[in-house]
């Protein structure tokens, strides 16, 4: 039998591709308004942005606090010397004593030999 | 992001005043209404496979239910893109090819007959799913090569030559069984 292009095409049109089932209007309806429809990329990529975004916050954070601690722990006090803690018992010694000395060290460099004009020489300068 | 209006789908007044959920799911069906058959059956004809196309259908209306439809303008061009993307998507992912509903339906004022429709079934299976688009499109929408080539994003040179190609190939299958 020999098919010409036109009697193809109206055998063709004897047919049609098949519909939609019913069901496929109720399965697609009821899931969109079910909300059970898997998400889409569209929302999949702000997702991963806010993601990405908090990642960062919490690393900035984290490294802010690292900072913090390190310069806590850095922060440590100069050690006093023979001369200094000498200086600190002439001064009667304690909490205050030394924290004078210390400013005095920080301000004035290394203290001169803890005597009477030592400190003279030292207040002298403080003030 | 494409635009469709879904108020050209009829969502109508009632649906204006319904909460936006509500008259979002109205505005859907609407669409579902008025272009969920070409889109089926232009699924079904690229696929070949009814749950493949019914996949290919519920993705699609997936996906726009999760944009803005109040925004959406113009429905055809998108989801005829929409319905395309899909099929090809999930032909490269498919393994097997249920072969067991009919994808032709008899028209009305033609006797059905069972031979010749599945002699162009399994001549239409026969070939690649570019040509039976083409096929489809020319023959069941009664587009032309230039609407065929834009829908198809092809010169129309080329639907025009996929559509001979597809057409020849029809024609021997046929004689040979015949």
């Amino acid at each position: 039998m020999q098919y010409e292009p036109d009697s193809l095409e109206s055998l063709l049109l004897r047919y049609r591709p098949a519909g939609p089932s019913p069901e496929l209007r109720e399965d697609v309806l009821a899931a969109i308004n079910g909300g059970s429809l898997p998400a889409t990329t569209s929302y999949r990529w702000p997702l991963a942005a806010a993601a990405v975004w908090l990642l960062c916050c919490g690393l900035w954070f984290a490294c802010m606090q690292l900072n913090a601690g390190t310069a806590r722990m850095l922060a440590i006090e100069p050690i006093l010397s023979e001369s200094d803690r000498a200086t600190i018992a002439l001064l009667g010694g304690g909490k205050h004593a030394e924290q004078y000395v210390r400013i005095a060290l920080s301000t004035h460099g290394p203290l001169p030999a803890a005597t009477g004009s030592g400190l003279r020489e030292i207040n002298g300068d403080l003030r | 992001m494409a635009e469709v209006n879904t108020q050209a789908g009829g969502a109508g007044p009632q649906a204006a005043a319904a909460p936006p959920k509500a008259r979002a799911g109205a505005a859907l069906a609407a669409i579902y209404d008025a272009h969920a058959g070409w889109m089926y059956r232009h699924a079904l004809m690229v696929l070949a496979d009814h749950p493949a196309a019914e996949d290919a259908v519920q993705q699609v209306f997936a996906k726009l239910a999760a944009m803005r439809s109040e925004m959406i303008r113009e429905p055809e061009p998108y989801l005829r893109r929409a319905i395309r993307g899909e099929c090809y998507r999930l032909l490269g992912r498919r393994r097997r090819v249920d072969t067991s509903r009919p994808i032709l339906e008899p028209l009305a004022p033609h006797p059905p007959d069972q031979s010749l429709r599945q002699e162009l079934e399994s001549a239409l299976r026969n070939l690649p799913p570019e040509q039976r688009e083409v096929v489809h499109l020319k023959v069941y929408e009664a587009m032309t090569f230039e609407q065929i080539g834009a829908a198809m994003e092809i010169p129309p040179n080329t639907a025009a030559s996929r559509y001979r190609y597809a057409m020849e190939k029809l024609r021997r299958y046929m004689e040979a069984r015949a």
